[in-house]
């Protein structure tokens, strides 16, 4: 038997027409005949006819069609490195020449920002300063958060803001999955900027299992892994802190562990991040002082890595 | 293959289409059919060949139809001029030197065990001692880094153009469910026929796998059971006509007590007796059936007990649970170092 002839069963067609043909014995691309006959076959197998005009496109050797040697979204690692360091890719500034500093110029078209800190800190205004940078370049942006007058305020000043920024409210966890659900199964989506006010929030109140949890921060990191790498969609997001109670020797402790240290880390952890793309931020006051605050970057991790920003109120 | 689709040499013309209308519409139908070659000769409307003819167009077809055989010392000649990918010395032993092309292996393990880690580190070794290959990495999370991969090579002591090199030939796609990977392998499996150039594509990894099968799995539906042996086969003969190595990196999930007669909800975690350390609680994912759908399952996880470390490198442990091709039951450790790369772990064994 030919080796070399393809199987029809690694063309992309409907498992019933696959069977049809089987049926009729038609087992490798070399079976299929040659001359025009989309329709033919049609005819004599009872398939629909566009299940025959995919199966006839599909089984074209390249050699007929302008070949293109790569894969489908596939670059090499050089390239990919290439484009950092080139500065061909595109970024957003948060205003913040700090912060711009930690993410090395800008947050990157397709990258996400995390941004945790206390209540106070000022996460919100940046991430209202990256959405300032995207509408200003005139892209659509879509907003997740509870309430749409508080940046009215901050954009009146532009133009097209009103028509580049669309608003949901995803107040409680179910509406937080649907709507996650809807921009994974969404392939054309028309927003360029995805910011997230506060992402913990649906989480406070939901009595949810261990396990249950992780699979919904699974789904999540599944939707913002495919908006980031199939649509190029930059993703900003907030997060609460939590207190997370460390023993002397690092591992998990409670309140009753003696000399155990707290330590305030993002609710979420990092479960729900694609970690590839992900830069995540910790914005934290300095004590007493309203004026300063630091700034660190806590993924991908080099350490030392973090700044003290001067807060303009 | 269809009747009429075979060179009029092999079969006269017409008696295609007279034996269709007995319904004998493939070689394999002819070939293997219930009636005897005298039986279908009988019931031919018209005797245009005789009936030895006819025999004899019978054991054509079924040569053709046959596979070709291989003697055993080509194949091993085949085997040992291919390339091996090296893992750890001390498993490379058991495994019979490293692992081998047409091979499918899944390297399966907890969140955070290191498997990713460790798979991108065998990548880089075998790019960096075979010029000629070129390597498919998959990443359906969105976690891979080439900073990762940069800091790797510093620590094997690469200069930038060799990076550039080697880093030109290490490809990542990323797809995050089953039909864009399905589109990435037909691409591959066309480009790998037309093209013999060098260097050529002959490793394949997919981190992970678990994402784009697992959801489709139910208690109440064979469909995603179907589709994720139709998916392992179609692998596996794509490793086989090309001479791939393809590694896949599984997930883990909770070992559950086999249920008794009462009803009865164990607390208690058990332990998987296909590990020698009774902390592992955990199995591979995607069910019991995908261990033997691939060649071997590694299992990789953090070492239970401390080690000294100086240097602020976490010991993990890679065990073999089941192999088709070696001893199965081994294990070995290794250490991750802070930049990410792989050093040898003081302490092999095995059960």
């Amino acid at each position: 038997m030919d080796t070399r002839s393809q199987l029809l069963s690694s063309l992309p067609i409907s498992p019933s027409t696959l069977a049809a043909l089987t049926k009729a014995g038609y087992e490798t691309i070399d079976d299929l005949p040659q001359s025009n006959s989309a329709n033919q076959l049609t005819d004599v197998l009872k398939i629909p006819l566009e299940a025959s005009t995919t199966l006839y496109s599909s089984s074209q050797r390249p050699g007929d069609i302008e070949g293109s040697s790569g894969l489908p979204s596939t670059q090499s690692a050089a390239a990919l490195m290439g484009s950092k360091s080139k500065q061909k890719q595109r970024t957003f500034a948060t205003r913040c020449s700090q912060i711009d500093a930690l993410l090395g110029g800008g947050l990157p078209e397709g990258g996400i920002l995390e941004l945790s800190g206390p209540p106070g800190s000022s996460k919100e205004r940046i991430l209202l300063n990256v959405l300032r940078s995207f509408v200003e370049t005139n892209r659509s942006v879509l907003f997740d958060m509870c309430d749409p007058r508080i940046i009215d305020e901050y954009i009146k000043d532009i133009p097209s803001a009103r028509r580049l920024i669309s608003y949901v409210k995803a107040g409680d966890l179910e509406k937080l999955m649907v709507l996650m659900y809807n921009l994974s199964s969404h392939i054309d989506n028309t927003f360029e900027l995805l910011a997230i006010s506060c992402i913990t929030f649906p989480f406070q109140n939901a009595q949810l299992s261990n396990s249950a949890k992780n699979n919904l921060l699974e789904k999540i990191k599944q939707t913002l892994a495919r908006l980031s790498n199939a649509q190029n969609v930059t993703i900003v997001i907030t997060s609460q802190l939590v207190t997370k109670l460390l023993n002397v020797d690092g591992t998990t402790g409670n309140f009753d562990s003696v000399g155990a240290k707290g330590v305030m880390v993002p609710q979420l952890g990092h479960a729900y991040l694609p970690s590839g793309k992900t830069f995540r931020v910790s914005v934290a006051l300095d004590g007493p002082n309203p004026n300063t605050a630091f700034v660190r970057l806590l993924a991908p991790f080099k350490p030392g890595n973090f700044k003290i920003l001067p807060v303009a109120r | 293959m269809l009747l009429t689709a075979l060179p009029p040499s092999t079969l006269p013309d017409g008696l295609a289409t007279q034996l269709a209308s007995l319904g004998i519409l493939t070689s394999t139908d002819l070939v293997f059919s219930n009636t005897s070659s005298l039986g279908i000769y009988t019931r031919l409307s018209s005797k245009s060949i005789s009936f030895p003819d006819f025999e004899a167009c019978i054991e054509a077809i079924s040569e053709k139809l046959a596979a070709p055989g291989q003697s055993a010392a080509e194949l091993d000649l085949e085997i040992r001029s291919d390339f091996k990918m090296d893992t750890l010395s001390a498993l490379d032993e058991q495994l019979g030197g490293g692992l081998t092309c047409t091979r499918v292996i899944e390297i399966s393990g907890d969140r955070g065990s290191g498997k990713s880690i460790l798979l991108l580190n065998w990548a880089l070794e075998l790019l960096l001692k075979n010029k000629e290959i070129e390597i498919l990495w998959i990443d359906t999370t969105g976690d891979f880094s080439v900073q990762r991969a940069v800091q790797i090579l510093e620590h094997h002591q690469q200069t930038v153009d060799d990076m550039e090199a080697m880093l030109q030939r290490l490809h990542i796609s990323t797809a995050v469910d089953i039909e864009s990977v399905q589109k990435i392998f037909r691409a591959l499996d066309l480009q790998l026929a037309l093209q013999a150039s060098i260097p050529r594509m002959k490793c394949v990894v997919i981190d992970s796998v678990t994402p784009l099968l697992g959801p489709f799995l139910s208690a109440v539906s064979s469909q995603g059971h179907a589709i994720m042996s139709a998916f392992m086969r179609y692998l596996r003969e794509l490793a086989t006509r090309h001479s791939l190595l393809v590694l896949l990196v599984n997930n883990a999930t909770l070992m559950r007590a086999p249920s008794t007669g009462r009803s009865q909800t164990s607390a208690e975690p058990v332990s998987n007796p296909y590990s020698d350390f009774a902390s592992t609680i955990r199995k591979p994912a995607l069910g019991p059936s995908f261990t033997f759908m691939t060649d071997a399952t590694l299992w990789v996880s953090i070492y239970p007990e401390q080690i000294e470390n100086e240097d602020r490198s976490t010991a993990h442990v890679v065990e073999v649970f089941r192999s088709k091709f070696s001893v199965s039951r081994v294990w070995s450790t290794f250490k991750i170092t802070s930049s990410g790369a792989l050093l040898a772990g003081p302490i092999v064994g095995s059960i």
